[in-house]
């Protein structure tokens, strides 16, 4: 392939040679030549360098023409995992002077590849990171600061608030929400109506899912009521803790630390401790390291699950005879709901060489962006462009996905990982505890010391 | 004149092995040396802790705790490779048409991934879509609903008998090796003697092994103290911690405490112990020669 420089870049040696000699052959004459010699070799030197000058600078601006490529890191999301090289494939079309080019890296190792990433000078220009690692990102100081970014976002109220929440440390933005998730709970609504409850009505409180899933249960065969994975922390802090918050308790206090022994935690210990000892959920559930998690409600066996909206479009596509609702996961009372707010913040690494253009990209991500993501369907963090593009795509079940959004939380911490994810950490130790031991405030106390341990050492 | 060049020969020959050690062994092991003395995050500033890794960790309790299973571990899981091991090197060390067949099949396991195997072993136990547990509920063992890896000490079981299914041919090669390297005159001797088979295998056929029997401990020794990935894929260390091994620990303070400092503190003790271990063992071998 040969490279041929551009018109305007060959239009100009040619003017500027011929600029050079009209100057040399307006001097004649006697001794006048000599000093028109003279001229001329200095005439031709600053000739030469305005000359060389102003064809670099056109050689530069040609050069900086060819657009600019930021690389872009994100770990698989959306149904099948391929949502986000959709969207940098829009973005890439529908612009000339910046491109993307997508990595997409396990969610096992995510933090760890962008983190060695960045101390050895190879990070990405942007990547797309699971919210609940932000803070600690942020408090590294891997990220740029994109205040200035939210502050000029005319849509900055429509932002999910757990996102904005997360993205924030000591008062700046080091990050902006990108995708969302929620998680809600699922039922089957045949099973509901075999076991002669209403298909149509989903349980209200916590009680009426212990009630609900001993009916289920009681069809016989090996139907269930509920289903969990009961060694995965990460699923947990998904499906579980909304039982918490909706009662209005918390896991970790504002300042990020530990908060097991609240009172809503024992109920809500108490309450999977009840579906397990009733025997309303498989055996199976107990080892279940969150390689099935919601699969097994896709059998038509298990009356109800907890899932997020990544969870609906796979349904309805691949079982179309499985009738199922979608509804809030709610507290010990009436009107008590709450939801994980989950899905990613979109990020600047810091030492990027394309500030300007990966700010334009985020610019873009937040914006168009957002539309172009809840078409897919994926819940845009935008409450504006969820309630216009996406509810409309599915208004019974999306609409619950909006709500869940409204109302969604997010564990704000630096040490998620040894604190929730840690499948040995406190988090799930207390769940496998109190849930398949029994000892509910035993486990408790056992993780809020733990947690306070690692807590401490982190801070 | 000549013994210097040979030996000049003989450091170029073995000089990309020396190089190969050096950067991917001596070369991290200092590295590890030095982390070990840092406070060492994934990411943000590394400061010098001197040996402050070191001391906590001995007032860690759940790494003490962790050091105990893998020592129950390894007791367990010895026994049962050596005498699956020496078994099927018994049953194949004389070459016949069946003994082809029989090496093939017992050494299959060998060739699976440790992942894959653990991951296979995983779903075969899966109490509703797994063979196994199928398997007993149609010989009318129950049930079987309850997750064999969800309860103790159903997990460790388990997982010894999927590192026997997968380790025991590694070791029945070596014992067979060695069975095969014996002077067959001296077995006819013994015959003639009137030695029967049990007293051949205890005063002839160990005794010449002797060596290779002590190869053989040590790798099994070494391997099940730096057991990891068995556990945590089949039980990811659960029920509560239960089967949760020294590596797996140390993996859990450096990929999910970021805290890279104290797990190279703790890999340094570990590497120490294993060389002490190994060293012990090696010397014991020596003398009874």
């Amino acid at each position: 392939m040969t490279y041929r420089f551009p018109d305007s870049l060959q239009e100009c040696s040619k003017k500027r040679i011929s600029q050079f000699r009209g100057i040399s052959h307006n001097h004649k004459g006697g001794q006048m030549q000599q000093k028109v010699r003279k001229k001329r070799w200095v005439t031709a030197a600053v000739t030469a360098v305005a000359l060389g000058s102003s064809c670099f600078g056109l050689l530069s601006q040609a050069a900086s023409a060819a657009p600019v490529t930021l690389t872009f890191w994100s770990r698989p999301q959306g149904e099948d995992g391929g949502i986000i090289k959709l969207m940098i494939d829009e973005f890439n079309r529908t612009h000339t002077d910046i491109q993307a080019k997508l990595t997409i890296i396990p969610q096992e190792q995510f933090v760890q590849k962008v983190a060695t990433a960045y101390r050895s000078g190879d990070a990405p220009d942007i990547t797309s990171v699971d919210l609940i690692y932000v803070p600690y990102f942020a408090k590294a100081g891997a990220f740029e600061d994109v205040t200035s970014i939210y502050n000029a976002a005319k849509y900055k109220d429509q932002w999910s608030q757990a996102h904005v929440a997360l993205g924030k440390y000591k008062n700046k933005m080091y990050s902006l929400p990108f995708t969302a998730e929620g998680s809600v709970l699922f039922w089957n609504k045949d099973l509901f109506k075999r076991a002669g409850l209403d298909p149509e009505k989903a349980p209200q409180t916590m009680g009426e899912i212990l009630s609900a899933a001993k009916k289920i249960t009681a069809l016989g065969g090996d139907t269930k009521g509920y289903y969990f994975s009961g060694a995965c922390a990460g699923c947990n802090i998904f499906t579980f803790a909304p039982f918490i918050w909706a009662q209005g308790g918390d896991v970790l206090k504002k300042d990020g630390s530990p908060n097991f022994q609240s009172k809503e935690a024992t109920v809500a210990l108490k309450f999977y401790r009840d579906l397990w000892t009733a025997g309303t959920v498989p055996e199976s559930a107990k080892n279940d390291n969150g390689a099935s998690f919601a699969a097994p409600f896709l059998t038509g066996k298990v009356g109800m699950v907890g899932a997020g909206a990544f969870f609906i479009p796979g349904l309805i596509k691949n079982h179309p005879d499985l009738k199922f609702g979608v509804a809030p996961l709610p507290g010990a009372k009436v009107g008590q709901s709450s939801s994980f707010a989950g899905g990613d913040n979109i990020a600047v690494l810091k030492g990027t060489k394309y500030p300007k253009e990966a700010r334009k990209f985020l610019a873009w991500a937040t914006d168009k962006g957002q539309t172009f993501l809840a078409k897919q369907p994926v819940l845009p963090t935008r409450l504006d462009v969820a309630q216009k593009t996406y509810v409309p795509l599915d208004p019974v079940n999306y609409q619950v996905m909006y709500d869940a959004l409204l109302v969604g939380k997010t564990p704000w911490t630096t040490s998620y990982n040894s604190l929730i994810q840690d499948g040995q950490g406190p988090w799930l130790r207390m769940f496998t505890r109190a849930i398949f031991d029994g000892d509910i405030t035993g486990a408790q106390k056992a993780s809020q010391t733990q947690a306070v341990k690692i807590y401490k050492k982190e801070k | 004149m000549k013994t210097r060049t040979s030996k000049q020969t003989g450091f170029w020959f073995i000089l990309p092995a020396m190089v190969f050690v050096l950067l991917f062994f001596i070369f991290p092991l200092i590295a590890v040396l030095i982390m070990s003395m840092t406070n060492f995050p994934l990411l943000g500033e590394v400061e010098y802790v001197g040996l402050q890794n070191y001391t906590d960790m001995i007032g860690d309790t759940e790494f003490h705790q962790t050091i105990i299973q893998t020592l129950i571990y390894t007791v367990l899981v010895t026994p049962p490779l050596f005498f699956v091991g020496l078994g099927m090197a018994l049953l194949i060390r004389k070459t016949n048409k069946l003994s082809s067949f029989f090496r093939t099949f017992f050494f299959m396991p060998i060739v699976i991934g440790f992942g894959s195997a653990a991951f296979l072993w995983y779903w075969l136990l899966d109490p509703g879509t797994g063979y196994i547990p199928q398997l007993l509920r149609d010989l009318g063992f129950g049930a079987m609903d309850k997750p064999i890896l969800g309860y103790m000490p159903g997990a460790l079981l388990a997982v010894i008998l999927m590192v026997v299914w997968k380790f025991s041919s590694f070791q029945m090669i070596l014992l067979m090796a060695a069975m095969q390297g014996i002077d067959p005159e001296v077995m006819e001797s013994s015959e003639m003697d009137g030695a029967v088979k049990w007293k051949q295998l205890r005063y002839i056929t160990l005794p010449l092994i002797k060596r290779t029997l002590g190869m053989v401990f040590i790798l099994s020794i070494a391997g099940s103290l730096l057991a990891f990935d068995q556990f945590y894929i089949m039980t990811s260390g659960g029920p509560t911690g239960q089967t949760e091994t020294m590596v797996f620990y140390v993996w859990r303070q450096a990929f999910r405490s970021f805290n890279l400092g104290s797990a190279a503190a703790m890999s340094v003790a570990i590497s120490i112990a294993l060389l002490l271990v190994s060293l012990i063992q090696v010397r014991f071998i020596n003398e009874k020669d």
